[in-house]
């Protein structure tokens, strides 16, 4: 007895992302119908966690066999390109996981393609998608925060081990790099002017400590990645003419400063007061969404594949465009070419 | 025609073999090494040492095969998962490849009928040939897990295209095997209690009858991509297979039905509280409830397609299988 349903999905790459991407694309109201991993025992297990049906040891026999109309690119980055192509010249529709793909030459191979199938190319830039960013967004494009000055994102963590990561350009920081830098250039736009310093290579894995500043028009970006810093953290701050807004990935709280035209003395402690009823309010009420399951974990993640799966059932358009594809991966290239060309410290 | 065995040396496959032999076929027999090979060589079969956990090992013995069958399997109640999947989950995926690289026409997977996800309660349901696999492989143990994914692996080859057959047989019985008593039964001074009721299926299926279903798939024309269940009688219920039985093995032993619906509520009660105090699954629960599903298996499709049908009777067969246990 096969289940029916009107959008099956094919996975490649069962590794530690695709336990995620599974219960989101059936909460979309798609079926996976089948996992392809070159490691068959990782793609049995999957199997068996998820009640998939059918697994393969290559993308190939995949597509080969199976009348898909949706493939999740999630294997490691440096085989999204091959893998990418080939589902879409198959004809079906690709997620791929981010980022897209290690060169804009990759990338635009893999946008012929879509064009040419007439199918779309969607990548995983999940974190934009977390309901606080898209208050962050809302709050931009709907010009609450008047024009937009800076944005600041500094992550401090680690990338968990895995073997590919030897072949990714800075190595775990490298793998950390495309979630800060899709978020920064969401608000940026195009890049013109990029400085950036990576260094503490102690380790050989890469570097520990990357900083880039970027400028777009008026608007500059700084981004930090700390692999010292601890705690973990993960924030993202917008810089408008009217308003500031800290965004705190981690916590998934969000917090509006505006000028208060008040008298002094309030007007030391009420933002204060205002930032605290805020950060309360929200910690409630995230809190009740993480226990009631609502919101658990990579939330982006399911606002994104549902966006994703109605586009795939009404015909409309990707939730991340190509060009936002692209751009990440166009700027990952010139920030490691600007790092190389100074040796280990500053590019320009 | 050229066909080579896997699994030559075991219940099943030993039975392939001399029957390939008798219809005068070219057979060559995979045997692990240390194991006895006199009786597969007396039949005229040439034998090649090798283990399926290293298929390269003996792939060149594959050239100028025009069939495989693939009855080997690591077939054991207890060990470490790896060695399952190495020898009968890859060992089933590189078979495969390597025997198209080979350029075989045919390769034929024995899987089984255990693979399948029944379902709970006391309603029949009837499995056929795309039923959906176990959704709680994890409860099933070691080997039947990797029976699943073996299969898995041979529907994967034979939807892409490679020339795969595979057969699921019930379960099998012969000379040289404890009978089927029931999957969940006891004796008890006269009486042998079955945990099933008098009118649910038995899929079982002679060892002999499920060789001949092996061979007609190797060497019969256009069921590439074929799937087959196989079962001797689909309309054998458990009275009757007791009471033919009981004439085989003429013995008294009054058969006693416990109505599984019956102890289905204690089990529950004791798979809770094993999972309230160690926090995992207790697995003889959710075997317990699948050996008590109202089950039946069709053998339609090897019949129409393959030309297949139980050569040995089921009497005839159980009074083969008691007499060689004597
Ligand atoms: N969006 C996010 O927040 C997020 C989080 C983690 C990982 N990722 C991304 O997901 C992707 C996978 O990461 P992961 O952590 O799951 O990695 P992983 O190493 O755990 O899994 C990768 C899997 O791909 C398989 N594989 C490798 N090459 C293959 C090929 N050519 N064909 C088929 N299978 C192949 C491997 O056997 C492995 O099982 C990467 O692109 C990574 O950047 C994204």
């Amino acid at each position: 007895m096969e289940r029916s349903s009107s959008t099956s999905v094919g996975l490649v790459g069962a590794g530690i992302i695709s336990g995620v991407h599974v219960p989101y694309i059936r909460k979309a109201g798609a079926d996976v119908v089948a996992i392809a991993d070159a490691d068959l025992g990782a793609a049995n297990d999957l199997a068996d966690r998820f009640d998939v049906q059918r697994t393969y040891a290559d993308a190939g026999s995949m597509l080969a066999a199976e009348e898909l109309d949706v493939v999740h690119v999630l294997t490691p980055p440096h085989t999204h390109a091959e893998i990418a192509v080939n589902a879409l010249e198959a004809g079906v529709h690709v997620v791929v996981e981010k980022p897209a793909a290690l060169s804009v030459e990759e990338v635009n191979r893999m946008v012929a393609a879509a064009d040419k199938a007439g199918r779309m190319l969607c990548v995983d830039h999940n974190r934009l998608f977390d309901p606080v960013m898209l208050e962050a967004r809302r709050l931009v494009a709907d010009g609450v925060l008047g024009d937009l000055v800076g944005v600041e994102s500094y992550q401090a963590g680690h990338a968990s081990e895995r073997a590919w990561l030897s072949q990714l350009t800075g190595g775990g920081l490298g793998d950390l790099l495309p979630h800060p830098l899709y978020l920064q250039l969401a608000f940026l736009g195009p890049v013109d002017e990029l400085q950036a310093w990576a260094f503490d290579r102690r380790d050989e894995k890469g570097p520990r400590e990357l900083r880039v500043l970027m400028k777009s028009g008026d608007v500059s970006g700084m981004l930090t990645i700390s692999m010292n810093a601890h705690p973990q953290s993960n924030t993202l701050r917008l810089y408008g003419t009217r308003m500031t807004v800290d965004v705190n990935l981690n916590n998934m709280t969000i917090i509006r400063r505006v000028v208060r035209n008040v008298p002094k003395l309030i007007g030391k402690s009420l933002p204060n007061l205002e930032e605290a009823w805020q950060l309360f309010s929200q910690t409630g009420r995230s809190t009740v969404e993480f226990l009631t399951g609502k919101t658990r974990f990579y939330p982006g993640m399911g606002n994104l594949l549902s966006r994703f799966y109605s586009a795939v059932d009404e015909g409309g358009e990707s939730p991340v465009s190509v060009d936002e594809a692209r751009s990440v991966v166009d700027v990952t290239q010139q920030i490691w070419a600007a790092i190389a060309k100074d040796g280990d410290g500053a590019g320009r | 025609m050229k066909v080579f065995v896997t699994g030559s040396t075991g219940f099943l496959g030993a039975r392939v073999v001399s029957q390939l032999c008798g219809a005068g076929h070219d057979v060559t027999a995979l045997v692990r090494a240390g194991s006895d090979s006199t009786e597969l060589e007396g039949q005229g079969a040439t034998v090649v040492y090798g283990e399926l956990e290293n298929v390269d090992g003996f792939a060149a013995s594959l050239e100028g095969c025009g069939g495989v069958i693939h009855a080997g399997a690591h077939v054991q109640t207890s060990g470490d998962w790896s060695v399952f999947h190495n020898s009968n989950v890859l060992g089933t995926h590189r078979l495969i490849e390597a025997s198209v690289a080979a350029g075989v026409r045919r390769f034929v997977h024995v899987s089984s009928l255990g693979i399948f996800e029944l379902g709970r309660g006391r309603s029949e349901i009837e499995v056929d040939e795309e039923q959906a696999y176990d959704r709680k492989p994890l409860l099933r143990g070691h080997y039947t897990r990797s029976k699943i994914h073996a299969d898995r692996a041979a529907m994967a080859a034979l939807k892409s295209g490679a020339p795969v057959v595979v057969v699921r047989p019930g379960v099998l019985y012969g000379p040289g095997r404890p009978l089927f008593r029931g999957r969940v039964s006891k004796r008890l001074g006269p009486l042998r209690l079955v945990v099933s009721r008098a009118s649910y299926p038995v899929p079982i299926c002679y060892v002999e009858n499920a060789a001949e279903a092996l061979v007609l798939a190797a060497t019969t024309p256009g069921v590439d991509g074929q799937v087959f269940n196989l079962v001797d009688d689909s309309a054998l219920r458990q009275r009757e297979y007791f009471s033919l039985l009981a004439a085989a093995e003429s013995s008294g032993a009054k058969v006693v039905y416990l109505p599984p619906a019956l102890l289905l509520p204690a089990i529950r009660a004791v798979a809770f509280l094993f999972k309230l105090l160690k926090r995992r699954q207790w697995t003889p629960a959710y075997q317990f409830e699948r050996s008590a599903r109202n089950a039946s298996y069709s053998n339609t499709r090897a019949r129409e397609i393959l030309g297949w049908s139980a050569t040995v009777a089921t009497d005839e067969a159980l009074r083969r299988s008691a007499d060689a246990g004597k």
